[in-house]
């Protein structure tokens, strides 16, 4: 099963939140647990440097190409207006770019993102091809809406994320409370919510502090005499206001022995009004010290050194603070609600968070009771060892894996291969080929339209005989479109239809050398011979064509990649084809091909097609449901959004060496650079750039020159670079800096030293 | 613009430390949902600073690359479909 983590969570504002926090812990933990798994990490691209961060955290756990980011047309943050086209856009976009990694199950690590930062986060529709989990944190604003919902903007935005939460046919809850709650809340059927539940860093654990070391902390926070200690939010839920309250309400020489330590970022309107609150109960400027951010360091440094750890929490998801407290073997005590008295897991260690006096009875009860005290630390790290990350994640992979099981055993009742569906009409397919070459039969499945290149005799007088001018006007009425490429002169026109009507490639020959020398150089996907040589061999293949001419080049080089790259998916004739595509131009570039005999029969054909296209087909639908999205779009965020669904396109094909040649080469750079070209390091393709001051783009007349084959136009294109690729730089130019968008998706900075060398 | 940035701080922590005042002022502001929409932003992006800048918009065709100006003509004729039916 392949299982997708979206990791957006720890990005962005929420990679300092609790919700990043949690994120990233479990999806470590799944790649520790996966098992035979095959799990991958998508990422926003937006968001360069905390994808640099997170491809540092799973190093060890994943390979790097296991990681991949989506790109999007921005911004997107939901609370500005004008963001509307682009953030149902992006969100389209990012489902398509989640499809095409072909996921068996996607998590989304935080849903409900996105209000006002560029993140995007959605739950496809059921009939996509994969389930999506969401981690259910809690519904706090949905239960509590009276105090939460009084922005409508905020109202709208997280009700329409609820409606996508709904739609997820697994929610991984991080306490069972949180559970209830969303079956309780959103009526959702309890197999589809699983609790999960929560650990914490191995980090908080007992310490052995120094007597020095411990008094230059406190000293430092402005800590001196024991303390009573909280720490979490400062929202209204937390009930700091209450915790002040009885503190404030503990007998005065009780009160006196201690201070009460609210240990979190505070803004100082939120400082002034805690302050104001604590004179007002009666406490000493020194009894409330507010200290701010903290390191986890001296956060798990003041859990260790507490008198108590109190949690008046009204309402939580799970409540981590409780837990991080219980591991470093703090006497902890907390509220009675939600989801708190599952982790502390004591009854006479609770209390009503909504009455004062019952909060200040419990803080009393174990300020005074050494014994008690010892007895709540001793529990406390047995609770803590209750939880644990490896575990959480272990659940929610069973979890995955029961519903992908669900899905699947759906599915086979559906369709069973092989068999003709049972639907009310058949799709429409068009069929471009030089001759009538049909597997028998396939007329039962398909309602067929022939498009012959060439006049011949017709094999299949029942079917209808179409025109190249017809099938261009009527291409879109397809929901099928195969072309039967080989390689002779007759399929030239090909080129040209498959460029503007994209379809299944059902390759009778591999090399197609000989149809591109015969395309129309109008034509923009088979080009002129030239460009269709460099495009799928790079200029060592130019060269080589200028020394023995295109004849030999037809039979050395296949020619194919724009068709390959072009196609919706390829139906190879024979099982040498995708050996051949791999060693051409990489490996796992034939990984989605199907090989079918050339007497395949028609249900053969109908799985293989259906497959193929099923997935090649996804890109209609997004540019259909793009379009749907309304008139009248921006040119900026067209260009924006085509770059964006480009990007993310699985890239096939060698490894680029992106070489810049902007800041001007010597002799000696320029000779390195003409050996690069014209043999490039295995496994690589060598691509002078240079940098217009905005972005990178391919210096192809530059690398024309060096190579002598002036004789050949190329412009220089917008340059374009994916994971594996490497950026360096040529002779004594300085090292150039990596775009944000290239550094996401994993290109690298190298120097070359010697020609030939790989980075 | 120093100074005015300052004041309105200020002046935001001096109602924030009334939950009273504060909860009445958004009361009156959430009338007005565009208007508190735009100060939500401009709040977040404040708060936000060390978030990265959006990149340079796009203008023409010319700054795409081949895949991207595909996918463009795709999208364009998607887009005239869609007009059209």
């Amino acid at each position: 099963m392949r299982i997708t983590l979206d990791l957006q969570a720890c990005q962005a504002s929420s990679m300092q939140r609790g919700i990043g926090r949690y994120s990233l812990a479990l999806a470590l933990g799944m790649a520790r647990q996966r098992a035979g798994h095959d799990l991958r990490i998508v990422l926003n691209e937006f968001y360069a440097d905390s994808v640099a961060t997170i491809r540092q955290g799973f190093d060890a756990l994943l390979p790097q190409s296991h990681i991949s980011t989506f790109a999007a047309p921005m911004p997107t943050s939901e609370v500005d207006r004008r963001n509307h086209w682009r953030l149902h856009a992006a969100e389209r976009i990012r489902e398509h770019a989640l499809a095409s990694l072909r996921p068996d199950v996607v998590h989304v690590g935080s849903l409900f993102e996105g209000l006002s930062e560029n993140v995007v986060t959605s739950v496809p529709r059921s009939e996509n091809r994969f389930d999506t989990a969401v981690t259910l944190y809690d519904l706090i604003p949905l239960i509590r809406s009276e105090r939460y919902m009084g922005d409508p903007n905020f109202a709208a935005w997280y009700h329409r994320k609820l409606e996508h939460l709904k739609a997820s046919p697994l929610l991984l809850a991080i306490s069972n409370s949180a559970r209830l709650e969303a079956i309780e809340f959103l009526g959702l059927a309890p197999e589809r919510v699983i609790n999960i539940s929560s650990a914490v860093d191995a980090i908080f654990r007992p310490l052995a502090l120094g007597q020095d070391e411990r008094a230059a902390l406190l000293a430092r926070l402005g800590l001196r005499r024991p303390f009573v200690m909280y720490t979490g939010g400062i929202d209204f839920r937390k009930n700091i206001e209450g915790l002040i309250e009885a503190f404030a309400d503990l007998a005065p020489a009780l009160r006196g022995q201690y201070q009460l330590a609210v240990v979190c970022n505070v803004h100082e309107a939120d400082r002034r009004r805690l302050t104001r609150h604590a004179a007002k109960c009666g406490m000493a400027e020194d009894d409330l010290v507010l200290t701010g951010f903290v390191s986890d360091a001296d956060l798990v440094a003041l859990y260790n050194c507490t008198a108590l750890f109190v949690f008046p929490s009204l309402h939580e998801g799970f409540g981590l603070p409780v837990l991080e407290a219980m591991a470093c073997g703090a006497p902890v005590i907390g509220s009675n609600s939600s989801s708190i008295p599952e982790v502390i897991g004591r009854a006479d260690a609770l209390f009503d968070p909504t009455r004062v006096n019952s909060i200040s009875a419990s803080m009393a009860q174990v300020l005074l009771d050494p014994a008690r005290q010892a007895a709540l630390r001793t529990h406390g790290l047995a609770q803590a060892k209750c939880f644990s990350w490896d575990a959480s994640a272990r659940r929610a992979i069973e979890a995955f894996e029961e519903t992908h099981a669900r899905r699947t055993a759906a599915g086979r009742v559906a369709v069973a291969p092989g068999m003709a569906p049972n639907i009310a009409r058949r799709p429409r397919l068009a069929w471009v080929a030089t001759q009538s070459s049909l597997p028998p039969d396939l007329a039962h499945y398909y309602d067929i339209e022939l498009v012959l290149l060439q006049d011949g005799p017709d094999v299949n007088q029942a079917l209808g005989r179409r025109s190249i001018a017809w099938f261009g006007d009527n291409a879109d009425t397809f929901d099928r479109i195969v072309y039967r490429f080989g390689n002779s002169a007759a399929h030239a026109p090909m080129f040209s239809l498959l460029e503007r009507h994209p379809g299944v490639v059902v390759l009778d020959d591999f090399f197609l050398g000989n149809a591109v020398s015969h395309a129309k150089t109008a034509d923009s996907l088979a080009h002129d011979f030239g460009r269709a040589l460099y495009l799928a061999h790079g200029y060592g293949a130019l060269a080589e064509e200028q020394q023995q001419g295109r004849a030999r080049s037809c039979q050395t080089y296949p020619c194919n990649k724009a068709v390959l790259d072009r196609a919706m998916g390829v139906i190879a004739s024979s099982p040498d084809m995708p050996t051949l595509a791999d060693a051409w131009y990489g490996p796992a570039c034939s990984a989605d091909w199907r090989v079918l005999a050339p007497d395949a029969d028609a249900a053969q054909f109908y799985d293989a097609l259906e497959h193929l296209a099923g997935a090649g087909q996804d890109r209609r639908t997004l540019l259909a449901s793009l379009a749907m999205l309304g008139p009248n779009v921006p040119q900026p965020d067209l260009l924006q959004t085509a770059a964006a669904i480009a990007a993310n396109r699985p890239r096939t094909g060698r490894r680029q060496l992106l070489v810049d040649v902007g800041a001007g080469l010597d002799a000696g750079a320029m000779d390195a650079l003409r050996a690069l070209l014209l043999m490039p390091p295995a496994g690589w393709r060598v691509e002078p750039v240079r940098h217009d001051g905005v972005r990178y783009r391919y210096a192809r007349r530059f690398a024309l020159d060096l190579i002598g084959r002036t004789d050949l136009a190329l412009d220089d294109a917008v340059a374009d670079a994916g994971f594996g690729d490497a950026l360096v730089a040529a002779g004594v130019a300085p090292a150039p800096a990596l775009p944000d968008a290239w550094r996401a998706r994993g290109v690298t900075q190298s120097v070359v030293t010697e020609p030939g060398e790989a980075p | 613009m120093r100074l005015a940035k300052m004041l309105a701080l200020r002046v935001a922590a001096f109602i924030m430390a009334r939950p009273g005042l504060d909860l009445f002022l958004r009361r009156q502001l959430f009338r007005f949902p565009a208007l508190a929409g735009r100060m939500r932003g401009a709040i977040a992006r404040s708060r936000h600073s060390d978030s990265p800048s959006l990149p340079p918009p796009l203008a023409d065709e010319a700054e795409l690359s081949e895949p991207a100006r595909q996918v463009l003509h795709e999208l364009r004729r998607a887009l005239d479909r869609s007009s059209t039916s």
